[in-house]
């Protein structure tokens, strides 16, 4: 198998684990789960369909690389690898990435997976079940959303773009951080969105529907407890490469290359990203060490 | 037979949307205000509209948001029975390719709102309702959430990016406020995705966190009944309860919090009024 067959293949692998779980999201939908809140948070909870649909992505993933390891976001006590695994090689995903807004009855979740080794993210599948859109990418060879090519809109400033973040939990550094940088930003863009899930920012920026993608309201000093490291690879990667292959800009928060373990900046052009650097300054980057 | 007609109105807008959809179009910038802009398919939706109403009561009034003159008028209309329609409700969701826009059309006698319904044409979702009939998505009867408390709801608003910092701090300050006491804050883009959400149970509230405190420029009151009309007989046939942002009974001219529930809807009103 040359490298680029191989490819091809964890893309389809990454396809139909993205398809087993959501196979799960449907048989629930629309009953009444149990919330199961993480470190006293009421609004971070995963339900069993979370924990199904992840044992979903495992099984299809095992069919067909029965030694490769597999890390969901429920995986609590596996975080202590995550890093030497970006090296070595491994599968991410998030089994039902809008828990929130799955529970609530909307149609904007999906299911995330990815692989990445050599410290890159390599392929990647998210998959809407009720809307029924599948965006998929690999390294070198394009995106695509269904049938279709995925590509990043032709907005090139900052004051012409359609910016979306996201915001989760109500502490209060979190909860300032958001409206500080809201308050920021308005002035700059041409309207800002909350959504919800990670994935509908990040896939509506690879085709287009929005420009830009950050996260705005997350605590960017310190890794959560629990996490030795800040951002959600079991999202991000999937994300990095979707945007990447769809002809967009992806930048580190920090600066620099795409953080797989922390936050990033998802733009169609880079000269969006500078652009927003220089409005955000501060209160976007955190400090530096 | 209103509900109906109202339903083929919405579905002609539609249809003029995806004509347009994913085309580079000219934008009409409103007031110098880069975010607020009109599109040629705004127009042609809004005569797809009339048309469509023109077919079964030709000799009723239409007035759409584009009816820049017109609308001022709107106030006066309210008793004697009008049409009231929002053909392109997230024009810059429809001008960036995105799925949550729509067409609103309401009809309005005595006062009250009796029909509304409003057209998601990518995503395929049609609300409709009529006084004392429910409320359907697609056919099916939808209801609210019935969330009670603001802790467990969450709450959709409009992206304010008006063009006054006034009004943008207002929002950040308003946000700041109310974030600590929600489930979950959402900003979808078009009133009519919050609205149509709060109906059929995917949010549990939804306000304009950065509302204008006086009438608008361009008309005698601060709303935009023609979205508005058709939103309070939606949420209030699924179940919902709807006020007045400030305190009060609903408000066809002003600005309205749409909840899941009368309890959650006080308890956002007081919050707010602190």
């Amino acid at each position: 198998m040359t490298g680029i067959e191989e490819l091809q293949l964890r893309r389809e692998v990454a396809i139909e684990a993205a398809r087993a779980a959501a196979e799960v999201h449907l048989r629930y939908r629309g009953q009444q789960l149990e919330r199961d809140v993480h470190a006293g948070e009421r609004t971070d909870y995963a339900t069993r369909v979370d924990l199904e649909a992840q044992d979903a992505v495992k099984a299809a993933v095992a069919r067909h690389f029965p030694d490769e390891p597999v890390i969901g976001e429920e995986d609590h006590e596996r975080y202590g690898e995550v890093e030497a695994l970006l090296q070595t090689g491994c599968w991410f995903t998030d089994p039902l990435d809008g828990t929130a807004d799955y529970v609530h009855g909307s149609p904007h979740f999906s299911a995330i997976v990815s692989y990445v080794a050599g410290g890159e993210a390599l392929a990647c599948a998210i998959y809407f079940p009720v809307l029924d859109e599948l965006f998929s990418a690999a390294k070198g060879q394009g995106a695509t959303l269904n049938a279709g090519r995925c590509r990043v809109s032709r907005v090139d400033k900052l004051s012409g773009a359609i910016l979306a973040t996201a915001f989760r939990g109500s502490d209060p550094v979190r909860v300032t951080n958001l409206a500080t940088r809201v308050q920021t930003v308005l002035p700059h863009i041409e309207a800002i969105r909350l959504p919800g899930a990670p994935s509908v920012m990040a896939c509506a920026v690879a085709c287009g529907r929005y420009d830009v993608f950050t996260m705005m309201g997350q605590a960017l000093e310190a890794p959560p407890a629990g996490r030795p490291f800040l951002g959600q690879p079991w999202e991000t990667a999937a994300f990095v490469v979707l945007v990447q292959e769809a002809g967009g800009a992806v930048r580190g928060l920090s600066g620099g290359a795409p953080d797989l373990l922390g936050y990033n900046v998802f733009a169609p052009t880079q000269g969006i990203i500078d652009e927003l650097d220089a409005v955000m300054q501060d209160v976007l980057r955190p400090p530096r060490a | 037979m209103r509900r109906a007609v109202a339903e083929e109105a919405a579905r002609a807008a539609g249809a003029v949307h995806m004509r347009y959809l994913g085309r580079s179009l000219e934008r009409d910038i409103h007031n110098e205000n880069r975010a607020d802009y009109t599109t040629e398919a705004d127009i042609e939706s809004q005569n797809a509209v009339k048309q469509a109403i023109a077919l079964h009561f030709p000799d009723e009034t239409v007035i759409g948001e584009e009816d820049i003159e017109a609308r001022t008028r709107i106030g006066e209309m309210l008793d004697a029975g009008c049409w009231l329609t929002d053909p392109l409700d997230g024009t810059q969701e429809f001008a960036h390719t995105n799925i949550g826009f729509s067409c609103v059309v309401g009809y309005v006698g005595g006062g009250q709102p009796l029909a509304g319904a409003a057209y998601f044409p990518v995503l395929g979702e049609l609300f409709t309702a009529a006084a004392g009939l429910g409320a359907t998505l697609n056919g099916a009867p939808i209801h609210v959430s019935g969330v009670t408390r603001l802790e467990r709801a969450l709450f959709a608003t409009p992206q304010s990016n008006s063009s006054t910092q006034e009004r943008r701090d207002r929002f950040a300050e308003r946000m700041l406020k109310l974030l600590p006491h929600i489930e979950g804050f959402r900003m979808p883009g078009s009133a009519s995705q919050m609205v149509c959400g709060v109906a059929a149970g995917r949010y549990d509230l939804t306000a304009v966190l950065g509302a204008r405190t006086g009438p608008a420029p361009d008309r005698p009151y601060a709303g935009q009944p023609w979205e508005t009309a058709a939103f309070l007989v939606i949420v209030q046939e699924a179940g919902g309860a709807v006020g007045s942002q400030d305190g009060g009974p609903a408000d066809l001219l002003g600005y309205n919090a749409y909840a899941a529930s009368q309890s959650l809807l006080d308890e956002y009103i007081a919050l707010m009024a602190e």
